[in-house]
Formats: C-alpha cells, structure tokens, sequence
C-alpha cells in the first residue's frame, strides 16, 4: 500500500516535472524584422507576377476563408482545425485576421509538434538508435526544445555539427550518433540535407557527370576525420562524477532498492541476480561509459583501399576542402569540425541558405523552386531569380523559420487555389498558386487524433529521466529500466500519469487500444495511444496508420516518406480503429453535432468538422436524398465524408 | 531517358515512374513494366516451387544449439548432435521433433555476414544488400511480385507476420507486403464490421461526395485514390476474412503449432500460401538475443522453433503441398561456438546456418560446415547467395534477373544460387 502511493508520489513528481507544458516563444518579431517581412513578400510577389506575366499565366482563384484556414492550420499546425476554431475564424471580422491567424498559429504547440516532424524525417530520427540510454529521445527533446525557442536555423545546424561530449550532456550529439560507424554515409546525409548536394557516388568512384571526383569527397569528408563516436570520455568533470557516485551509495544502500527489484522481478525467482545486474548497468551508465561524441587527434578518413585514380594512392590522408563555395575564414585553431560548422551553417554560404529556403517554399507550396531538394542545379531550377530571392530572404530574416514561414504564407502565390493543371514532369512550374498536394502521413494521422480526443498535444514523450533525478530504490529502478530496455514513455501532461510503451515491439499497431470515448481522451490498452505523431515511436511500428500512409521508414534515404496510395491505406480509413471511434455515436464529434438539433445544420458541423467547408448544392441534394437525421444517418455521413480523398488532401 | 533516370536518385525516380505510369497505363498496371523486368508470363516448365514461408529467428540464432551442433563441451555447451532421420544430418539435441523429420530438410551451414550488429544484418538478411545511401532495397517478396507478377488477383503477394521493415524498398508500394501484427487476429481490425448493405450504402455515398473534388482536380494522383478505393471495396467484397482467420482450424492443430504468436504466425503463413499467397515471413515470438541469458532461456527458444517448425512441415506434408512450398529458417547472423561465463553467447556473422525444407529442396543434407570449433566456414555463403536459391526455386532466374534501368540487378554483386540443396 505505502510502496504504492510512494511510486506514485514519486513518478508524479518527476514525470510532471519533465511534461509540463510549456507555451512556445511568442511570435513578435521587432518592427525591423517585420519590415523585412513585408518587403520580403512584395519581392516574393514580384518576382512570380513577372514570371506569369511572362508566361501569360493568370494566378489560380483566390481561397475563401475556410479553405484558407483548413490549409494554414494544416500548413502550420500539422492537423486541421477542430470545427469550433473553424467557425471562429469564419466569425472573426478583422479584416487583418488572416494574418493574426497565421501570427497565433507560428506560435502555437502545434507547430512545434508539426515542425519536429519535418526535421525528424529530414535527419532520419529512429527512436531505436546507437547510444542506448534514451538518446533518441535526448536528441528528439532538443530538437523539440530548439523549436520551442525559435532557435535560428543556422544555429541548430551549428550546434549539431559541431557537438561534443555525452548525449546527457549535449543532446545535439544526438545528430553524429544516428550514423554512428558510417562515416562517409554521415557526410553524404549531410550535404544533401543542409547544402542541397547529392555527392553520394564520389563515395565509391569520381562523379558520373563529372561534378565531383573521389578525391574531392574525401577531401570533404576529412573534415570529419578526427570525429571520433566512442566508450566513456565524456562526464570527466569531477564534481559531478563524485556526486553520482554519492548518489549511487545512497541509491544501493536504500533499503527500498532491493526490495523494489523483489517485488518486481521475485515471480521469476531471481532478485540477486537482477539486483547485481542493475548494480552492474547502473555503475556503467556512473561511470559515463556510455557512447560519447569527440575529437581525436588525427584523422581516420584516408583514402579506401581500392583508390583507383592517378592523383593519389590508397591509404594516402588527403586535406581538408569544401565541396561547395569557398572557403569563409573564420577560426583556424579550432578543431576540424568546428570549422566545418562556421563554414557550413554561414550566413555567406549560399548553398546553405539556398538549400532551407528552397525546402521551406516547397514545404508550402508543394514543390522546390528547384527540384529535388536534396541535389539543387541552379540552372534547372524553374526560375534561378526566385530561388535568389528566396535565399536573400532567408539570410536576410537571419534564419528565423518562423518569420520565414510567414513570409511564405503571405505571397501572393500561397493564397491561390491549388493548380489544377497537373504538374508536368520536367517542365518548371510557375507558381500561380501552391500544387495540389496529398498531405502527409503525419498530417493525416494528427487530423484524425484532432477528430477524436479533444486535446491532442495532451500525451506528451517527456525528456528522458535524468540521473540527477533519481532520488531512491525505486526511481533507481525506474531509470535503470527506462535506459537499459527501451520501453517509450509517454507522460499524460494534466496528471502526470505515466504511460509505457514497448518500444521494441515493432509489430505492434493500434488495433488492440480502447478510447474512452465518451470523455474524448485518448486512452492506450495495449501499444499505442492517441497522441500526436511527434510524440509517438520514431518512426511508427509498421503496422501503424502512419506508416501505411508512407511515413518514412527513416533508414537510409532522405525524404523517404511517400504520398502514394495503397489497398491497405484505404482499408484502415474506412474499416480502421480512427473510422470505427468517429462512427460511434458516442465519439467526440457527435456530440458536437447533437449540440445543434437541426439535421440541416448537423450535417454542416459534420463537413466542417472534417473537410472543413460546407456541403454545395448537389451535396445538399444529395444529403436530403440519400440520407435521414438518425444517428445511422449521421454515422454513414462521418465515414462517408473520412473515406473521400477531398479529406487528405490540401486543396 | 536512361541516363536521366540514372542521375537521379531513389525518391525523385520513383515518384517520376509513378507519375509516368499513372499517365499512361492506370496506376494497379504499371510499374512492372517500366522497371524493366518482362510481362509475366504462364511460365513454360512449371517452377520447382511457387510458395514460399520464411521464418526468421530475431534477434541471432545460435547454429550450435540448433542446425551446427558441436560435439564438444567447450563449443557445444548444453547442446550435443544427435542423429536425424537422414544419415547425412545431425542436428542439435534441442530439436528432437525436426530430426524425426531429417529426410525432408537439409540444412546450409557455412552461411557469413558482414556485420555484427542487429539492425544492419537483419537488412542484409531481408534484402540481399547492404545499406547504403540513398537507396533502400526491397524484401524479396517484392522482388517475386515484380518478377513473376501477382500471385494472386485478390489476395496480396506477400505478407509479413510479426515483422517490422524493410517493405518495397525502391519498388512502388503496389509492391508492399501486408504487414499483419498479430496473427491471432488476423486482419479483422481492417475488415468492415458492417454488414454488406450498409457498407455499400456508406460507398455510394462516399462516392458521391467525392465529385466535386476529383471533377475539380483532374489530377492522376486523385485517379489514383478512386482507382484504390475500387480495389479496396473489391478486396473487401470478398470473404476476406477467410483467408486470414486462423480460428477457422481445427484447434488441436492450432495447438500443435504452439500457442505463441509464433506458431499461431506460421499456421497463419500455411493458410495464406494455400489460398494464393506467394510469400509470407513469420517471425518469431522469442528474441535470440540471448547473450545475457543462459540454457534455461536456450530450451525456450529451441522448443518454440523445433515445434512449430516440425508441425508446419507435417501440415503441409498431410495437405500435398509440402513440395511446392518452400520452408526457410535462418536468422540476422549466428552465435559464438564458445559459451561465456553467463552461459550466453555473443554475436557472431561469420559463420551460422539456415535450413531450407519443402518445395525445390533436396532433403537430408548439410551443405557447407565450419570447422571443430564452429569457425571457419567453407563454402561461404551470404544471405544475396541464399535468396538466390529461393529465386532459383521459385523460376526467377535467366533472363527475368537483370539490371533495372539506373539500378543495382535483382541480388547485387553476384549471387550464387546454392545449387547443392536444389532439387
């Protein structure tokens, strides 16, 4: 009973600690920056009415105002609007509102959830990753934690790169350890995702057109030469070694550890056992013997083996150089990767400002201005000028994503109808407003958990727990399991209310899970639970709704993730677990529509709720034809309306 | 055209031949063709096997507790050969239930790989290759879909038990084994619980919603969504819940196969290849990873392989099917010959075994061997050589296993087909 409400207490304290809530940054850029803003979108504006002028294009229809908030929120927020911030919207007279609605939703939760996705794909997070002791989630927390703040981009991008130490000690590290043992992978990643440069060939062999040799990849590789993943050398700072080590004392010595290891593990009979192995992973994980990110001297990067040309022999050390642009100056007495991080993350290199602003548009608007992302040719882009442009913005809002964002979303360009010419392959597109564009599997999953439970962002993955939390026998315990077994928690951020996962079991989908639907939460039996992509596994076991609708399986390609159809996709949306808690009278959703009586007006919340406009005339017609006002009828109208294709995709 | 499909890497390249695909032929058409490989046709001579069930042993079997026992007590451990139904095989003591049936399964041991760690061998064992940048390679089910072409109209060619990745890799999802997570339930959690007329009603409805939209956007990527929805309502108008509804068995069978999700998985694969499934892996409910863990963890995981896998092969014997179904068990890599202080064993790639049975199989044999002391494996075979051997037995060979255009061939490198356990 005591040991109970101890756990309790316990857990409370600590989870709650690490879940709170906290607000993002507002979003209240100095009148300077909104100066830049605003100019930024007139060149923006420009720029695309010479082009169609040019090209005799009109730009697409204008967005009314439903269509507009559906498309921001999921833009911006990941998910679509719920139908009470629909209508408010619809309801709001300012005649700035499109513009405050964007302002509430840069800075909102959501974003910072949505935002997280997007990185999380683009540097192949793994919740299962080298570096045990939770790193994935340490490396997650920051990135979070950095949107959060509204770290400047070239900022996060430095951080990382140049990162030392432990994963506990510098989560950015966190970056170096996803491609841990593949050195020259990691530096092929690493152009494509920040500098827009497919160089992966010249790992094997000089460039086929030429672009690049082997030589040159080595060359730029060395600058990761003397970075080194391994055993132990972080905690060396003595003080904290020696207040661990008093916290272990007091930890093995507590009388409650032992007995906390019994009455958990005593049905299998072997508590010594499980006592010593603990004694054992807990003195490693003390002792910093865990994997740990620094510099050794001299480089590990020669030449391979095979090296097959002239001007250098296999095994030879070749010196540092770019691959890209010219060298920035900067500080030379630091080390290599140092420098490679002021070089890469500078506001002067223009590939690196070329390359996010180039993603940011296509985040938007559906396509690069130069495709693919990860391997720009400015010639091919489908106007150099507007990518110029798009680049001068960026460096000129120093990075600020947000501020970019906004930007983005007041060109002209943005507030258009999405094209209903298809796009051709290989012939530019001019932008006379953003493609037709299926959402993401992310977005299609969080518009779901918005239908159903009434506060998405409530199940929250914590920041894993930190050894200077652990306290005693059982918190001991506690972090010991959730270092040494992978189990995925997530933390209930009203109550603290812990939740684990199994994070191993990859077979898992949500099919076993029960909503308590009448109270609109979502509630986990088994696996999965009702929280918003970015707090779930990364990326999600492959049974999960998220990877049927191509969730990236983050291994080796950057951009994985696919928009494409499949037989089992459309199985889950008309059969699955969301379809079958929306239908139920009791779901969230039909209380909100028995709110109004009129079957007129109840089928309207319905299609606001989930395509988020009201029913045209045929629909209406066809509404009065087909269907009546009983629950049936509204249940047979929600499935309908989900197992449209109007429903993921942003028009 | 080939060369620009070659400058581009995997996902720019693979949207490209979908969108070309959808263009010209209808999306459930397609891709078949425009990768490269020929139009499936009857095949002339009748393939040694059309049906394949692959089980995989997560997490690093130990060959010397199961198909390369050692008769020694420093590398042998707890287990120790004892003979089998074949004269040419022994097995290890853990698997009495197999060795009854030795004539019918032979074994590869000198099987390597390159790596020691989980995640990267369990690709190489599911793919053939190794990861590499900016590219991931299909499982070889997909391989099969694309090479021999669906092997069933209704019914997905490959399906995966228990397992997680790799999918189609390059390949188009089309191209995607179904995933089922519990075999027990089947597919049940994507079947209407509707009754026929109301689901019909709810389409129709759907599909009249779904005008203005698609008149709309005339787009080949909304095509493509009704033409699935099409697909989708015609898969479920089907019994489907037949094929993947286990509880429909006899449950004394159900029990022989073991009550596990492993066993329950692989009565699960016997009943999907039966109705026209091509490929189906199952994996298994325990982790190998035993290196903390001593015998009493061992006599778990050999019972849990040696039952259900000897059940299996009955089964499939008492339904004649026995020699066109193929049986593969192996794993990401294998474990040290010696036993560590704990009683465990550690990783170990270079050297460990499978053991194929069934369809296209010559039984009773061991091909390869490592030497006393469970080291030293001649003649190496990787886990590319091993799926060779599969696509050899199921007609995948000549002319069909050829360089798709901008593409690594069908196996990387080259492959050699293990021709001493074909048939």
């Amino acid at each position: 009973m005591h040991r109970t409400s101890l756990i309790g207490f316990f857990l409370f304290w600590v989870s709650f600690a690490s879940a709170q809530r906290v607000q993002p940054a507002p979003f209240n850029p100095s009148n300077e920056k909104v100066g830049i803003m605003r100019s930024s979108v007139k060149a923006i504006n420009d720029r695309i009415n010479r082009v169609l002028a040019r090209e005799k294009l009109p730009y697409n229809p204008t967005l009314n105002d439903f269509l507009f908030a559906r498309r921001v929120y999921v833009d911006l927020t990941g998910t679509i609007p719920t139908y009470e911030q629909l209508v408010h919207f619809a309801n709001d007279k300012r005649p700035s509102k499109r513009t405050y609605l964007i302002n509430k939703l840069l800075a909102s939760e959501g974003y910072v959830s949505h935002t997280f996705n997007y990185f999380a794909d683009l540097l192949r997070i793994q919740t299962k990753m080298t570096g045990g002791e939770s790193a994935s989630e340490r490396f997650s927390g920051w990135l979070k934690d950095s949107i959060h703040q509204d770290k400047p981009y070239n900022r996060l991008v430095f951080e990382m790169i140049s990162s030392s130490g432990s994963i506990r000690e510098n989560p950015a590290t966190g970056y170096h350890l996803r491609d841990k043992d593949m050195k020259l992978d990691h530096v092929a990643f690493m152009t494509k995702v920040f500098l827009a440069k497919d160089i992966a060939c010249a790992q094997c062999h000089d460039h086929p057109s030429d672009d690049w040799t082997q030589k040159q990849y080595y060359s730029f590789a060395s600058y990761l030469g003397e970075l080194e993943i391994g055993q132990g050398q972080d905690l060396a700072k003595d003080k904290d070694r020696k207040m661990i080590f008093a916290e272990k004392r007091k930890i093995f010595h507590h009388p409650r550890f032992s007995s906390a290891v019994r009455s958990k593990y005593g049905r299998t009979g072997n508590t010594a056992g499980k006592v010593s192995e603990f004694h054992r992973d807990f003195k490693k994980l003390a002792e910093g013997k865990t994997l740990a990110v620094f510099d050794d001297d001299g480089s590990n990067l020669p030449l391979p083996d095979d090296y097959q040309y002239d001007d250098a022999e296999p095994g030879d050390l070749v010196k540092p150089a770019f691959i890209v642009g010219r060298p920035l100056g900067g500080p030379r007495n630091v080390p290599l990767r140092e420098q490679l991080a002021f070089w890469l993350a500078n506001p002067q290199n223009g590939w690196f400002s070329l390359a996010i602003a180039n993603r940011m548009w296509a985040r938007y608007l559906g396509r690069g201005v130069a495709e693919p992302l990860h391997n720009v040719e400015l010639e091919k882009a489908s106007d150099p000028i507007l990518l110029k442009t798009l680049s001068e913005v960026m460096v000129a809002l120093e990075f600020d994503l947000r501020a970019f964002s906004w930007v983005v979303l007041h060109s002209k360009a943005y507030n258009r109808m999405g094209s209903r010419v298809q796009l051709e392959e290989r012939k530019p597109y001019h932008f006379p407003g953003p493609l037709l564009r299926r959402m993401s599997a992310e977005q299609i999953w969080d518009s779901l958990v918005t239908l159903m439970v009434a506060d998405p962002l409530r199940y929250r993955q914590p920041a894993p727990p930190s050894l200077l939390e652990v306290r005693d026998g059982w918190s001991a315990l506690e972090f010991i399991e959730n270092v040494e077994q992978g189990k995925y928690r997530l933390v209930d951020s009203r109550n603290g209310e812990e939740i684990l996962i199994d994070g191993n079991d990859e077979s898992s989908s949500y099919g076993n899970q029960r909503v308590s639907i009448s109270s609109g939460t979502g509630k986990k039996k088994n696996n999965l639970i009702l929280a918003r992509a970015s707090e779930l596994p990364q990326p999600a076991p492959s049974g999960h709704l998220l990877r049927k609708f191509g969730q990236s399986e983050r291994l080796f390609v950057v951009g994985a993730s696919n928009r494409v159809g499949s037989v089992p996709q459309l199985m889950e949306l008309m059969n699955g677990f969301p379809t079958e808690v929306l239908t139920s009278r009791d779901s969230l959703l039909f209380r909100k529509v028995r709110s109004v009586s009129d079957p007129r007006k109840q089928a309207e919340v319905v299609f606001l709720s989930i395509l988020n406009r009201l029913p045209n005339k045929e629909e209406q017609e066809l509404l009065l034809a087909q269907t009546g006002s009983s629950e049936e009828d509204l249940s047979d109208l929600i499935w309908a309306l989900l197992n449209t294709p109007e429903f993921f995709f942003i028009k | 055209m080939k060369e620009f499909l070659q400058s581009i890497d995997e996902s720019t390249r693979r949207a490209f031949l979908l969108q070309v695909a959808k263009a010209t032929l209808g999306v459930s058409l397609a891709p078949r063709f425009l990768l490269g490989a020929e139009k499936p046709k009857a095949p002339s001579a009748k393939a040694p096997c059309d049906r394949v069930i692959f089980l995989y042993m997560r997490g690093g079997m130990s060959q010397i507790d199961t198909f390369d026992p050692k008769d020694s007590q420093e590398f042998g451990g707890p287990s120790r050969p004892i003979p089998t139904q074949s004269p040419d095989l022994q097995l290890s003591d853990k698997l009495p239930k197999l060795a009854a049936q030795g004539k019918d399964l032979s074994v590869i041991r000198s099987m390597t790989t390159k790596t020691g760690a989980h995640s990267q061998a369990r690709y190489v064992m599911h793919t053939g290759y190794r990861q590499r940048t900016g590219m991931t390679h299909p499982q070889l089910g997909s391989w099969a879909q694309m090479f021999l072409g669906k092997s069933d109209p209704i019914l997905p060619s490959s399906v995966i038990i228990a397992g997680g990745n790799p999918g189609p890799g390059f390949l188009p999802p089309d191209y995607s084994p179904l995933p089922i997570g519990n075999a027990a339930r089947g597919i049940k959690d994507l079947l209407p619980k509707i009754d026929k007329a109301k689901l019909e009603k709810r389409v129709r409805l759907a599909k009249g919603f779904s005008s203005s939209f698609a008149h709309y956007f005339p787009h080949d990527e909304v095509k493509a969504y009704s033409d699935f929805y099409d697909q989708t309502v015609k898969f479920m108008s089907g019994d489907m819940s037949e094929p993947f509804d286990i509880m429909r068995e006899p449950g004394n069978l159900r029990a022989r196969y073991g009550n596990h999700p492993f066993g329950q998985g692989a009565l699960l694969a016997r009943r999907l290849v039966e109705r026209g499934v091509r490929y189906v892996e199952v994996t298994s409910s325990r982790s190998w990873d035993s290196m903390h863990g001593g015998s009493r963890n061992l006599a778990n995981l050999a019972n849990e392989l040696d039952g259900t896998v000897s059940s299996l092969m009955t089964d499939l014997r008492d339904r004649g099917m026995l020699d066109s179904t193929m049986i593969v068990v192996t794993s990401e890599f294998g474990r040290t010959p010696k036993v560590k202080g704990n009683g465990g064993r550690d990783h170990h790639p270079n050297g460990f075994s499978a053991m194929l049975a069934g369809g296209g199989i010559k039984g009773g044999i061991a091909v390869g061997e490592t030497d006393d002391s469970g080291r030293d494996p001649f003649p190496e075979f990787e886990p590319k050589d091993l799926h060779a051997t599969i696509a050899e037995a199921l007609g995948m060979t000549g002319t069909k296993i050829r360089r798709l255009p901008g593409r690594p061939s069908f196996l990387g490198g080259k492959p050699k087909p293990i021709k001493e356990i074909l048939a």
